[in-house]
């Protein structure tokens, strides 16, 4: 009877200890497991010229030497260096699930000092492979439940600025509100379109959802009141890029000379056709 | 026998008390543990939470005149000026020697050392006291902070509430199109400013387009921003390079005429003329060297700075990622910008001007001190602690930083090298090792 008590005294020690382990981990486990969600640009076959990426994740990430979770493979399985833009500031969204990471500029553009030295980064008909490894931590402290691999072909360098009269319109229905198709001749850059294309009625922009399709080739607009007999424009921004970051104001390796040709500010219209 | 059961059993108690009161020690010192950091971090969540309609990031900082402490937040896209008071600081003129300053910032928000990003180091102007721009997780999200240090390792945290102005800078092309979706994707990230002569120059970047935007902003504020796009030319490049995004910027006075002095990723340098940039406008920049290829440019910081022979002369610190650092005399800025600059390519080392290597390299972040010091926040290559540290103007090292042939016993200097064991000596004294001064 003498070690009751003592008994009692550390089994009520040892269970308000357990219980505040029990809750930590709880917390932990709460977090669901983070996970690299998309890549873009979407689809496998990609420019020489290509710029960016997109990673998106489940979790808000850590920052910091994002380069040593990122491995892009040749078709050997040999590790490239120097593809990626050291970047000093990270390219977050602000919830940080979203990191841009370029393809290091000075290679892409023609003329400049990598450029001349190593060359593209990509060689046209070599298969790639992208990795994001599980060895990087969300915020909240976890790590990646699984590695991310995206695999891609090279394919020639897309030097083709996008231009307004190759988008082509569906008709409006007036008196519905059914959604018009807007489709590029090619792979436009599918976060810039959510920021940089709208539908216009007398300078007015047009309240409504837009949402992208086929990798980005393709939108849909939906309004939020009725079509009516009115003139309406597509309005793009000629900041609109395609994936090699060609905009409507002219291609990204582009001479000062050329760029007279194209309009440098503002935006680009195309009337939408009423049925 | 008696004698000794008596012992034994005064022993047995003994031992069972002791039991007894460690594992109270264990499990109170447990709890107080979980509580000290639950309530520390409640406190700085709660004291940030109301910030958080203030600002929502700092990403670099920036003393201006009558201690205005500018704040780049590039989440909001926005500049905050806080009006920022004068601390005592006893310590005012000596040298930052914290070399295991993690455990301050760790005392001060509870948090390990991975759990915090260095953003940007600036020096109060009047107290000389180190403004440090973090973000530190809490929970699942990274809280800004602005961590105020003196000599002594005293750290508190700014109040980011206080006395301040804003200026949104131009409204952001995510507030045009929100109606589209939820999608919160575009951001600006400031990646420097500079206050001169009552306006901000701010470079910015931005994770959708690939653009340089240089704003020009009055302040105090109007509510007015300008937008230069300004195009520069580099060395090796056959084409005009019209949208590579500013890394760092400074002012410089080339003859009487205001010039921005950019660096640019891999690492051209770029002089702007500052009347030229006027809303909307296209400048040509031009590129008068080019100090090094593979490289990032971090913190550009102008003084004065002096001769082995104590003549005074103004330069520029340009601190690096890649490689050393360099010095850049105001007057060989300027003498390279009476040239055409760089117009083609011309290989693969540095070219054009670049000034003098310094040994600084390193270092994450660097800060105009004083008259003798530059200060720097850097993390030690060996045991990855963080260090607040300041470096002596002119001389761009720290003693402490190696070990030479001068250190070893009973090393004699000659009559040649009574200026080295002055220099030294100073050092010593400087990074707080008087006793191995030599005499």
């Amino acid at each position: 009877m003498k070690y009751n008590y003592w008994f009692i005294l550390v089994i009520i020690i040892l269970v308000g200890c357990k219980k505040n382990k029990h809750q930590v981990q709880a917390s932990i486990s709460n977090v669901p497991d983070a996970l690299v969600t998309a890549v873009y640009p979407e689809q496998n076959i990609l420019p020489e010229n290509i710029l960016k990426f997109y990673i998106q994740f489940s979790e808000p990430m850590r920052e910091g030497d994002f380069l040593k979770h990122i491995q892009l493979l040749d078709s050997k399985g040999t590790n490239l260096k120097g593809v990626f833009f050291d970047n000093l500031y990270e390219l977050w969204t602000t919830d940080h699930k979203q990191l841009t990471i370029l393809v290091d500029p000075g290679r892409v553009k023609t003329g400049l000092r990598q450029n001349i030295k190593q060359g593209r980064a990509f060689t046209v008909d070599e298969n790639y492979t992208l990795t994001i490894d599980k060895t990087w931590k969300t915020i909240s402290g976890k790590y990646l439940s699984k590695t991310y691999t995206k695999k891609f072909t090279i394919k020639e360098e897309d030097v083709e600025p996008p231009s307004i009269k190759d988008v082509v319109i569906s008709k409006i229905k007036v008196d519905s509100k059914t959604p018009i198709i807007l489709t590029f001749n090619e792979v436009m850059d599918v976060f810039q379109l959510k920021y940089y294309v709208r539908v216009i009625s007398n300078n007015t922009i047009l309240k409504g959802k837009f949402k992208v399709f086929d990798k980005g080739k393709t939108m849909q607009f939906t309004p939020e009141n009725r079509w009516k007999e009115d003139n309406y424009q597509l309005q793009i921004d000629v900041r609109l890029e395609d994936i090699a970051a060609n905009s409507f104001a002219g291609k990204f390796d582009q001479a000062i000379s050329e760029a007279k040709n194209f309009q440098q500010k503002g935006y680009v219209y195309k009337k939408i056709s009423i049925e | 026998m008696q004698c000794i059961n008596k012992n034994l059993i005064k022993m047995k108690k003994v031992i069972k008390i002791s039991f007894a009161l460690t594992l109270l020690i264990i499990v109170i010192s447990c709890n107080k543990k979980d509580n000290i950091t639950t309530d520390k971090h409640i406190a700085i969540n709660a004291e940030t939470k109301t910030e958080l309609s203030v600002i929502k990031s700092v990403n670099v900082l920036e003393f201006g005149l009558n201690n205005v402490l500018f704040v780049g937040d590039s989440h909001a896209g926005a500049i905050i000026a806080y009006e920022t008071k004068a601390n005592e600081n006893n310590q005012k003129g000596q040298a930052y020697n914290l070399n295991d300053f993690d455990k301050n910032i760790e005392e001060l928000l509870g948090i390990q050392s991975d759990e915090l990003i260095i953003r940007d180091l600036a020096v109060h102007p009047e107290s000389n006291e180190a403004y440090i721009a973090i973000s530190y997780i809490y929970g699942s999200k990274y809280i800004p902070a602005i961590i105020i240090a003196n000599q002594s390792g005293k750290t508190r945290l700014m109040d980011l509430s206080s006395k301040h102005t804003k200026l949104k800078l131009q409204k952001s092309d995510v507030e045009d199109f929100m109606f589209y979706d939820n999608f919160k994707g575009k951001n600006l990230t400031i990646t420097d400013l500079d206050y001169h002569k009552g306006k901000l120059y701010v470079s910015g970047l931005s994770n959708q387009d690939f653009a340089s935007t240089l704003r020009v902003v009055d302040y105090p504020f109007t509510g007015r921003s300008s937008i230069s796009s300004v195009e520069i030319f580099h060395a090796m490049h056959g084409q005009n390079e019209t949208r590579a995004p500013i890394r760092s910027l400074t002012v410089v006075d080339l003859e009487g005429k205001d010039y921005l002095l950019a660096t640019y990723t891999c690492t051209p340098l770029v002089t702007i003329p500052i009347d030229e940039l006027v809303d909307g406008a296209q400048v040509k920049g031009k590129t008068i060297g080019d100090v090094g290829y593979g490289n990032t440019p971090i913190d550009m910081l102008k003084y004065v700075g002096q001769d082995m022979q104590k003549n005074e002369f103004e330069v520029v610190l340009l601190t690096n990622k890649n490689q050393a650092a360099n010095v850049l005399p105001v007057a060989g800025i300027n003498e390279a910008n009476k040239g055409e600059g760089l117009t083609k390519f011309q290989g693969f080392g540095s070219f054009g001007f670049q000034g003098f290597k310094a040994p600084l390299a390193g270092i994450s972040h660097v800060a105009e001190q004083d008259g003798y010091h530059i200060l720097g926040i850097r993390r030690d290559f060996d045991s990855g602690d963080l260090q607040l540290v300041s470096f002596m103007k002119n001389l761009y090292m720290r003693i402490s930083d190696f070990q030479s042939e001068y250190e070893m016993p009973g090393y004699t200097y000659s009559k040649e090298q009574g200026w080295v064991k002055d220099l030294q000596n100073m050092m010593k004294k400087d990074e707080g090792f008087s006793s191995e001064v030599v005499e």
